[in-house]
């Protein structure tokens, strides 16, 4: 029994034994990986791309999923952008971070609205989101933008402080505080409980009461609102609005969540599994740059690392359903 | 079929054995089939009819016991393995190809159509579609898409399939005749007589004892995972029949709880007026306080609908439903929770959460009472107590409440389901079918559960096709036909052949 427990401790918390794994690996390879400086350096990396992830797997645990999370980021920025530089010069920067949150939220709500109204599938919604955003960028600005203020960087760059060889930036609490807040939201308040519920069987939850068009609209403004802070963050990182922001990320941002535990068919995920998911890709990220590994095989390594990570989780379903069936 | 010694067995299971965590669906079984012979198998839902059937094709492993196919032990791991043996199985729920033809469909099943590496010989395909359709005594056009056809064409379709399938030599059919007419189901039984003469042999698994004198030459009787009888149909009545399927002891159990409680007569809570819609037709009726309606019916009869209509699950087209005095039709169902209507559906897995702890399962539908600060977060110490008391009072049996309802056996999912009506502190409670597929345990333990609640003055309606259950769980019984109310019988009065009547009447005299 108390090995079961163990065992079932183990499997429920994988990721983090990936993880762990993971820097002991790279760390064998190139023994700089375990300092200070460069753990810290994970937690900032990562951060543009780990609130796309949390958006994600809030769509993930409902059952659905929102291919527009980078179109919606990269989106949101290019409308500030081009409201600072063309539309309103000097419109300050509070309004700015405003303009991008709203935008967030429509594209969200329209996402949504079709979703859940119409029952258009989600799968087709969001990729014609995807398709949409990401041209309207191109109309609407068609280069990259720079020259924004200070400010509306200062969330994706800002240096809070600098000890012990390493650095902590304004970015990583941004998206500590974005986790515990969708946590709180998921584990502490009924819209939370309800869209547990209508990822696992949006038929019993209508039974249950439950508005499930009203649910899944919201996850979606969610989803939409962490990508256009997601955004934010992206144009803080370098310090520019760039036309193809996000764009090669989806994959990514898909593994994180789905490593981090969060299941495809809605209803099974926590925010604890989807941290450790999203610092998984940090440790990829750095580790193949610290191990100087040329360009040309970064790419296909990542697959490869990240393919594994997902058949190990997706195995860990079954050890779990055969865990707890062993009475 | 006389000398019935000397038939060769062809099928025999010897002490089947099969556990799912948490129930034990056969409980060490014999089963034998004969060449030649249609043998019935009957039994409730959740004696191990099922079970065995999928034992045999392939679809599960048995945890003990042995198969013998045609005097041979044999494993079965796939349903390959059994179809190369010659078994076919035609469930009820007619799985066809439906954007493809009535020939395509048919052909699916036949290796040696095909020319050479793999090319299709259309011609042939047609050809052998045509012969089968009219041994099945069906005039269907073979090119026709399987869309177009109706339930009782489809179910057909895949039975000539099934039946004429090259190296096909033994048959389960699972309940194939509840879709079909009277004249359908006599087609039917041509076709099976017509092959048992060549030798095929049939397990027939069937819901309505009637049938099994029609068509079986013996029968195999399960309860809770044993064998209770085995006969030939010749030396049964239809009544001994009846007592091997049901047993005694639950009718004990029954007439026990029934006695506890004294009937109440007082207001009115929920009142019915002319309701119709697509299932329903002109439904009236009016149901009191502290009273337990039951409501029997054939399958397709508007049971599940009816309840559906009222929890607002269906719109109502005409007429009313009245709720303590207050217009309900088409009204939301989380509007119906808080006003205290309570819903219980027929499926579990219709009605769970099955990858969600047992908790969250039972407060989900009452999240407004454990809502504290701000009026946003939920206390999980206030849910958990309810879960807790709700545990107690129905006597749930779970190891702790973070365990997902899919590691519960099925009373026990079916208590967690029913606990969440009372979590919601409903007034009136709508049961579908809540003791289907559960051991007689489990289900007495439910009686007991709702005859409490309607002396507690709550109102249950009750939906079965059980006729025993209904008749001695409730105080009325409301009989439907094809969605209208043939009859509402006194339960005290209620015999099982006045319900039959009732329920396979059109027209019925008040």
């Amino acid at each position: 029994m108390n090995k079961k427990k163990i065992e079932l401790f183990i499997v429920d918390n994988l990721i983090w034994f990936i993880d762990l794994g993971l820097i002991a690996a790279f760390t064998i390879l190139q023994p700089r990986f375990l300092s200070f400086g460069n753990m810290i350096s994970i937690l900032f990396v990562v951060v543009p791309m780990g609130f796309l992830v949390l958006a994600m797997a809030v769509c993930l645990i409902s059952g659905n999923f929102d291919l527009s999370v980078g179109a919606i980021a990269g989106f949101s920025a290019t409308i500030a952008g081009v409201w600072y530089l063309r539309w309103m010069p000097g419109t300050p920067w509070p309004v700015l971070i405003l303009i991008m949150l709203l935008i967030g939220a429509g594209i969200g709500f329209f996402n949504g609205f079709f979703i859940a109204k119409f029952k258009v599938n989600a799968f087709l919604q969001t990729l014609g989101s995807y398709i949409l955003f990401y041209g309207l960028m191109l109309i609407v600005s068609g280069k990259t933008l720079f020259d924004l203020p200070k400010e509306f960087y200062a969330p994706g760059s800002h240096l809070l402080a600098s000890f012990a060889g390493g650095k902590l930036y304004l970015a990583t609490i941004d998206l500590i505080i974005a986790l515990i807040a969708v946590h709180l939201l998921l584990t502490r308040t009924s819209l939370g409980r309800r869209i547990y519920a209508v990822g696992s069987n949006p038929k019993a939850a209508r039974e249950c009461g439950i508005d499930v068009e009203k649910t899944l609209i919201y996850v979606f403004i969610i989803s939409g609102i962490l990508s256009a802070i997601g955004g934010l963050h992206y144009a803080g990182y370098v310090q520019c609005v760039t036309m193809s922001m996000a764009r090669n990320d989806l994959f990514f941002v898909f593994a994180g969540a789905v490593i981090g535990g969060v299941s495809l068919s809605g209803g099974k995920g926590k925010i604890s599994g989807v941290f450790g998911g999203i610092i998984l890709l940090g440790i990829i990220e750095m580790g193949l740059t610290l191990i100087l590994l040329p360009a040309t095989w970064r790419e296909a390594i990542f697959g490869v690392v990240l393919i594994s990570a997902i058949l190990v989780n997706t195995t860990r379903e079954k050890i779990i359903m055969h865990l707890k069936a062993r009475d | 079929m006389k000398n019935e010694e000397n038939d060769k067995i062809i099928l025999e299971a010897k002490n089947i054995v099969k556990k799912y965590p948490g129930v034990i669906a056969l409980k060490g079984v014999d089963f034998t089939l004969r060449e030649g012979e249609v043998r019935g198998l009957v039994g409730k839902n959740g004696a191990g009819k099922s079970t065995l059937i999928k034992i045999i094709s392939g679809l599960e492993t048995p945890t003990e016991g042995d198969l013998f196919l045609f005097g041979k032990k044999r494993k079965i791991r796939s349903v390959h393995d059994s179809e190369s043996l010659g078994f076919r199985f035609v469930s009820q729920e007619p799985a066809l190809m439906e954007d493809l033809t009535v020939a395509e469909n048919i052909a699916f099943r036949e290796q040696e159509l095909k020319r050479g590496i793999g090319v299709v010989d259309w011609n042939k395909i047609y050809e052998d579609a045509k012969e089968k359709i009219a041994l099945g005594g069906l005039e269907l056009d073979p090119e026709v898409e399987v869309w177009h056809l109706s339930i009782s064409e489809k179910q057909i379709l895949l039975l000539i399939r099934e039946i004429f399938s090259q190296g096909a030599k033994i048959l389960a059919l699972d309940e194939v005749t509840t879709s079909l007419t009277d004249e359908e189901k006599r087609k039917v039984y041509d076709l099976i007589r017509n092959r048992k003469e060549n030798g095929h042999s049939f397990i027939y698994v069937s819901h309505e004892i009637g049938e099994i004198f029609d068509i079986c030459d013996s029968v195999t009787v399960f309860r809770d995972g044993n064998v209770v009888l085995s006969e030939k149909t010749e030396n049964l009545t239809p009544e001994k029949l009846r007592d091997a399927i049901c047993g005694k002891e639950l009718e004990k159990e029954l007439t026990e709880a029934a006695s506890i409680r004294k009937k109440q007569e007082g207001e009115k809570i929920l009142i019915l007026d002319s309701v119709t819609n697509k299932k329903l037709k002109n439904v009236s009726f009016d149901t009191f306080k502290g009273e337990i309606l039951g409501v029997y019916g054939l399958r397709g009869s508007g049971k599940t609908e009816l309840l559906k209509t009222i929890f607002g699950l269906m719109p109502v087209d005409e007429g009313k439903i009245l709720f303590k005095g207050e217009n309900i039709e088409n009204t939301d169902p989380s509007l119906l929770i808080s006003k205290g209507i309570g819903f219980a559906p027929e499926d579990r897995v219709e009605g769970l959460f099955y990858n969600r702890p047992a908790w969250e399962n039972v407060v989900i539908s009452s999240l407004k009472k454990y809502t504290e600060r701000l009026g946003i977060f939920l206390s999980e110490k206030k849910e958990k107590e309810e879960f807790r008391k709700i545990v107690d009072t129905l006597n749930i049996i779970v190891p702790g409440p973070e365990i997902d309802v899919l590691y519960l056996s099925g009373g026990n999912q079916q208590k967690v389901m029913l606990g969440r009506c009372f979590a919601a502190d409903s007034n009136l409670y709508l049961f579908d079918e809540v003791t289907r597929g559960i051991d007689v345990g489990a289900k007495a333990e439910i009686y007991r559960i709702i005859e409490r609640l309607a002396s507690e003055g709550n109102t249950i309606i009750f939906t079965s096709s059980d006729m025993e259950e209904v008749i001695n769980v409730t105080d009325r019984i409301l009989t439907l036909y094809q969605g209208r109310v043939t009859g509402i019988i006194n339960s005290e009065k209620a015999t099982k052949r006045l319900l039959l009547e009732y329920a396979e009447k059109n027209e019925v005299k008040k």
